[in-house]
């Protein structure tokens, strides 16, 4: 039971970082119908900047606060800069400029820090708190970890479904024709949309950083789980990413404690397959035909 | 009131002239209706005006602005709105948010444009927050016009408002756009491919055919005129 009660909140701790990351890709498919394959590496690069800083005798937070900065510009400037000439030619050309991004930053990364692993500190106990007589698999920097994801997510939701900003991103990322000619400036929200997500995918990076060790690749697999999240909910929907992610979290927690921490990107892969096989337009999404 | 000149305005897809050197005069305050078969160039005339196409030649004014290589965000700001076919609602957003959305270009103390356009099309008022896509086909046409008309525009641009609807359902569209242009001087261009329609409410009208100006004449005298009717209008 102890054991059922650790692998829960450790589960539930990564997933809600997967759901993070499945939520920046979320964001970005919403905003310009691209999958961003160099979202991980984004964050890793963002990461590494954040690292950079605390060596260099900064404050947590002051790192933290510029790896989300440098997330909204990197996502920013990826968008104008490499998405946006390709993004009217074939589906196929987006997906392709995303790989070579997740490539070439991988390895600007490895010119720029090396390839060795280096460790990102925890600004909280990662120490288990202790509960009656028994220390759990929970400690504060993990509480810290969710009560920041979850500000993060309602921040979001204030900003999407309360602020004309929040209207306008929906709208360009409906309609972008509609919205051009009711006045909004869709190019800018687009931008904006990867800008953001460029944050959320950061702060999963700064996150998650402390619990694994930095290298060019260590986001590697948090994006795939990530990525089982977002397709979990369809691509489309933030909350079905969010449940995405937890149940991913949760489910290789499960596959890593029961059945060997060795199974755990096998479990990932069999949780999208039966996804893909029994619903492959996603648990969240109504499936609905669009007029064009 | 403040009328739009079209002049020579030509467009090509490729190799395929969809406009060739169109001209007309839409008068201010008045509807002028645009009729033409499939094909004709209607949606691409409109589509031209408002930048959605780019245009090879030729020139599109509002008074005393010009429209032409003007950025689409920006047309609406100089008071040109375009309602586009297929009724453009968007169903994801609710029929508020459909709403606030046409007015949340303009200055934050002249947004609120809501009483007016209730008034004008009370049924929006009852299904405020539902989301446009459980409108009827009827209610979503409305919603785009009302949606246009959230940013007070001196010129209205409706392609094929009609698609789709009951007959009386048009009928009763078609008075409520009659009534705008009389009462608030809404200059109206109306694209139709139902001509019987659009050449009861319009004052003059423009007939196209592939790509090119056919003739340009009041309502009056294009309703009349039998063979112009039989081969181009279909009726």
């Amino acid at each position: 039971m102890e054991r059922f009660v650790d692998l829960t909140l450790n589960g539930v701790t990564y997933g809600m970082i997967y759901a993070v990351v499945g939520l920046s890709l979320v964001l970005i498919w919403r905003a310009t119908r691209v999958l961003n394959f160099a979202q991980g590496a984004m964050a890793m690069l963002t990461t590494y900047i954040g690292a950079t800083l605390i060596e260099h005798h900064a404050s947590y937070w002051a790192a933290v606060a510029v790896a989300l900065a440098s997330g909204f510009v990197l996502g920013g400037l990826i968008e104008r800069v490499v998405v946006r000439p390709v993004e009217t030619g074939p589906v196929l050309n987006p997906v392709i400029v995303t790989l070579g991004m997740l490539v070439a930053l991988e390895a600007l990364a490895g010119i720029i820090w090396g390839g060795g692993l280096r460790s990102f500190p925890a600004y909280f106990s990662q120490v288990g708190v202790v509960v009656g007589k028994h220390r759990v698999a929970f400690s504060h920097f993990d509480i810290y970890v969710l009560a920041s994801i979850v500000t993060v997510l309602v921040l979001l939701v204030v900003l999407f479904r309360f602020t004309p900003l929040g209207l306008r991103m929906r709208a360009s990322a409906f309609a972008p024709e509609v919205a051009r000619l009711l006045g909004v400036r869709v190019g800018r929200m687009l931008t904006l949309g990867w800008a953001l997500a460029g944050v959320v995918g950061a702060l999963a990076g700064v996150l998650v950083a402390p619990k694994l060790l930095l290298s060019p690749t260590f986001m590697d697999a948090v994006f795939i789980y990530g990525f089982t999240a977002a397709v979990i909910g369809g691509l489309e929907s933030p909350l079905g990413a969010v449940v995405g992610g937890l149940g991913t979290g949760l489910a290789l927690s499960y596959v890593g404690g029961y059945l060997g921490s060795t199974l755990e990107a096998l479990g990932a892969l069999a949780i999208l397959m039966v996804v893909l096989m029994i619903r492959p337009q996603g648990v969240f999404t109504r499936v609905t035909s669009r007029q064009v | 009131m403040t009328g739009i000149e079209v002049n020579d305005l030509s467009v090509h897809y490729g190799p395929i002239v969809a406009l060739g050197g169109v001209s007309f005069v839409a008068e201010g305050g008045a509807t002028t209706a645009v009729l033409g078969a499939n094909g004709a160039g209607k949606t691409t005339l409109l589509r031209a005006m408002t930048g959605l196409v780019p245009a090879d030649s030729g020139s599109v004014r509002f008074g005393d602005t010009e429209l032409t290589h003007r950025r689409v965000e920006d047309v609406v700001r100089c008071g040109v709105a375009h309602v586009p076919e297929g009724r453009g609602v968007i169903e994801e957003l609710t029929v508020e948010e459909n709403l606030r959305l046409g007015g949340l270009w303009r200055r934050r103390s002249e947004r609120d444009s809501f009483a007016e356009v209730f008034e004008l099309f009370p049924v929006l008022r009852s299904r405020r927050n539902q989301h446009a896509a459980t409108l009827s086909g009827g209610e979503r046409q409305t919603l785009a016009i009302g949606r246009a008309l959230m940013a007070k525009p001196k010129v209205l641009l409706l392609d094929e408002p009609s698609l789709g609807l009951a007959p009386i359902v048009t009928r009763q569209l078609m008075a409520r756009l009659a009534s705008l242009s009389r009462d608030e001087g809404l200059t109206v261009v109306l694209v139709e491919q139902n001509a019987r329609t659009a050449l009861s409410i319009a004052s003059r009208a423009v007939v196209l055919n592939l790509g090119r100006v056919v003739v340009a004449d009041s309502a009056e005298v294009i309703a009349a005129d039998a063979q112009l009717r039989h081969h181009y209008l279909g009726f």
